[in-house]
C-alpha cells in the first residue's frame, strides 16, 4: 500500500500483495469503490504521524502486509501499526508527536455523543460531515447530513466541520466508514492545530464492553477497536491522540436520559434521514424510541407497523445488536406486550431487576480515560448516573457467556 | 325669520356666482356615465385577467412538452442505475489497473521511486 497527500486529498494505491476486499475490524467484510478522498480543512503542516493515522482509518482494510507513507513517520507509529496489524510501515525517520493539552469531542449530534458533551461542556466539537464524491454516482440522498451539521452548528460550542467523501471508497455493505475510526480522521489531520490530546467518542457501553453492534455479543474487556490497549487504542495514542469514551460505562439508557436532560437537548438528533425532527420510519429511530419510551415510562409511540420492514428484525429470536437495550425497553415500556414487539417478549423473560444494572457506571470504564480527564468523568458520573455494584458489575463480565 | 328685500339685481347676481360655484345637472349626468362605463370597462379587464389567471395556473400544472410515459421514465431509472453500477465497476477495475502498473514498475525497477516513498504520480485517465 502507497499513499499521499495532497493537501487535503488523500490518494492510495494497493501493493501486489494488496486486495479490494477485506473486513473492517470489527469482522465485517467490506469491499472498496475508490482509491481517493478528500478531507477538508487539512493544515498542510500537520505532524506526519497524524496524516499517517488518518490514512490508515481509511486503508486498513485493504492493506496486507505493507505500506509506505509520503512521508516519514514516527518509530512509535510504525511499531504500533506492526504490533496491531503485523504490517511493516515506512519511511520512519520523525519526531514522535507530543500529546496535546486539550480533549475534543468526536461530536455526531447523536444522543451518545451529545451525552458525552455533557460530560465535558467545555471541549470543542470536531463534527464530521459527508458530501458526496466526485467520482462515486451518489445514489444515498435521504442521508442529510446537512442537517446534522446545522444542529451542531445551534449548540454554541466551539465547532470544526470537517467535510469528507471518504465513506465512498467503500463499496460494500454501502458507502460508510472502511473503519469505524475513519470519523475521527479529520480531527486528527486538526490536531496540531487545536492542541489536541484526546479525542472523545460517544461510543457507550454496548460497544464498549458488550460486544455490541455488529460485534461479538460478549463481553470484551480486551476491545481492538475502543479499548486504550486495543489496538487502535495504541494506534492513536502513538500519535499523541488518545482515544476517550467518556460514557464508555454506561449504556444507551443513560446516554438517553443525559442527553434528554442536557443544555444540548434541543439539537440532539439520531436519525440521519429526517429534516424537521427525526423520521420516525426507519430501523434506528424504532430502536432508540424503545430505548426513550423506556426512560421516559410511556407506552411506544410510533408509526412503524409489524408489517413493515423494519420490524421484521424484531420477529426472528436473538441475539441482536444492543441487545441489553433492548432488553431494558422490553422490561419497562407499558403495553409492550400489545406492540410490534410482542413476538420478542417471548424470547426474553426480563424485569426491571434483572436489567436495574443497566442504569449504572461500569467503573472500569472510568479507570481507562486518560488522568488529564479521568477525574472530571468521576466526578459527572458520581454526580449524574452511580456506580455499578459488585453484582452489576458481574453482569457486564458475564454478558454473552 | 327675517325677510330682508333684496333688489333683483343683486339677487341674480348672487344666484349667478353660486351656480357658477357647481356642477349643472347634466354635467352630473355626463359624469355618472363616464364612470358607468369606466366599471363596465375594468369588469371586462377583469374578466380577461381571470381567464389568463386560469389559462396559466393550467399550464404549469402542465409540463410544456409533451410527458414522457411511465415506460420512458422506467427505462431512465434502469439505465440511471445500470450506469451508475457500471461505473462501479470501472472505478475497482482502475485501481486493479493501478495495481497491476506499479507491480510492473517494481519488478522493472526493483530499487525505484515506488520503493522509497515518492509520490504517487498524479496522472488519472479521468477525474
Amino acid at each position: 500500500m502507497r499513499v499521499t497527500w495532497t493537501g487535503g486529498e488523500l490518494t492510495f494505491r494497493l501493493g501486489a500483495e494488496d486486495e479490494i476486499t477485506g473486513h473492517a475490524s470489527d469482522g465485517h467484510p467490506v469491499k472498496l469503490a475508490t482509491n481517493s478522498c478528500v478531507i477538508s480543512g487539512a493544515p498542510a503542516d500537520a505532524h506526519p504521524d497524524l496524516f499517517a493515522v488518518a490514512a490508515w482509518t481509511v486503508v486498513a482494510p485493504w492493506t496486507r502486509r505493507r505500506i509506505t507513507f509520503d512521508r516519514a513517520i514516527s518509530a512509535e507509529v510504525a511499531a504500533a501499526l506492526h504490533d496491531g496489524w503485523g504490517v511493516e510501515a515506512g519511511p520512519v525517520g520523525a519526531e514522535p508527536r507530543p500529546d496535546g493539552a486539550r480533549l475534543a469531542i468526536s461530536y455526531s449530534g447523536g444522543a451518545d455523543s451529545v451525552a458525552a458533551a455533557s460530560v465535558y461542556p467545555e471541549a470543542p466539537f470536531v463534527h464530521f460531515r459527508r458530501v458526496p464524491h466526485r467520482r462515486v454516482p451518489n445514489r444515498w440522498p435521504h442521508y442529510r447530513s446537512d442537517v446534522l451539521a446545522k444542529l451542531a452548528r445551534r449548540t454554541g460550542r466551539e465547532l470544526t466541520i470537517v467535510e469528507s467523501d471518504l465513506e465512498y471508497t467503500l463499496a460494500e455493505p454501502r458507502p460508510g466508514y472502511p473503519e469505524h475510526h475513519a470519523v475521527a480522521a479529520g480531527a486528527l489531520l486538526l490536531a496540531d492545530r487545536l492542541d489536541l490530546g484526546g479525542l472523545g467518542f460517544g461510543y457507550e457501553m454496548g460497544s464498549r464492553w458488550l460486544g455490541g453492534g455488529r460485534y461479538l455479543h460478549r463481553y470484551t474487556p480486551d476491545n481492538d477497536l475502543w479499548a486504550p490497549h486495543g489496538r487502535w487504542g495504541r494506534l492513536f495514542a502513538s500519535a499523541g491522540m488518545h482515544i476517550v469514551l467518556p460514557v464508555g460505562g454506561v449504556s444507551e439508557a443513560v446516554t438517553m436520559r443525559l442527553a434528554l436532560g442536557s443544555d444540548l437537548k434541543e439539537h440532539v438528533r439520531w436519525c440521519l434521514r429526517g429534516t424537521d425532527g427525526p423520521c420516525r420510519e426507519c430501523g434506528k429511530c424504532l430502536y432508540k424510541e424503545l430505548i426513550q419510551a423506556a426512560v421516559e415510562r410511556r407506552p411506544l409511540d410510533t408509526p412503524i407497523t409489524a408489517d413493515r420492514a423494519p420490524a421484521r428484525k424484531w420477529f426472528k429470536p436473538p441475539p441482536y445488536g444492543g441487545q441489553e437495550m433492548i432488553e431494558y425497553g422490553l422490561a419497562r415500556v407499558p403495553g409492550i406486550e400489545h406492540t410490534l414487539f410482542a413476538k420478542t417478549l417471548e424470547y426474553f423473560d426480563v424485569s426491571e431487576e434483572s436489567t436495574g444494572w443497566l442504569d449504572h457506571c461500569y467503573p472500569p470504564a472510568i479507570d481507562e480515560i486518560p488522568a488529564a480527564w479521568r477525574d472530571q468523568a468521576a466526578a459527572f458520573m458520581a454526580a449524574k448516573v452511580g456506580f455499578m455494584t459488585d453484582d452489576e458489575r458481574r453482569r457486564v463480565e458475564t454478558w454473552g457467556s | 325669520m327675517m325677510r330682508v328685500l333684496v333688489p333683483a339685481r343683486l339677487r341674480k347676481a348672487v344666484r349667478t356666482w353660486f351656480d357658477s360655484r357647481y356642477i349643472s345637472i347634466a354635467d352630473h349626468r355626463q359624469d355618472i356615465r363616464d364612470a358607468l362605463w369606466e366599471v363596465k370597462t375594468l369588469r371586462r379587464e377583469v374578466v380577461t385577467l381571470q381567464a389568463e389567471v386560469e389559462r396559466l395556473r393550467n399550464a404549469k400544472a402542465r409540463p410544456a412538452g409533451p410527458s414522457p410515459g411511465k415506460a420512458r421514465i422506467d427505462d431512465t431509472h434502469r439505465l440511471a442505475q445500470e450506469t451508475a453500477k457500471a461505473l462501479d465497476g470501472v472505478l475497482q477495475n482502475e485501481v486493479l489497473v493501478w495495481q497491476a502498473i506499479d507491480d510492473l514498475r517494481s519488478r522493472l525497477a526493483p530499487a525505484g521511486p515506488a520503493e522509497q516513498g515518492a509520490p504517487l504520480s498524479r496522472e488519472r485517465p479521468c477525474v
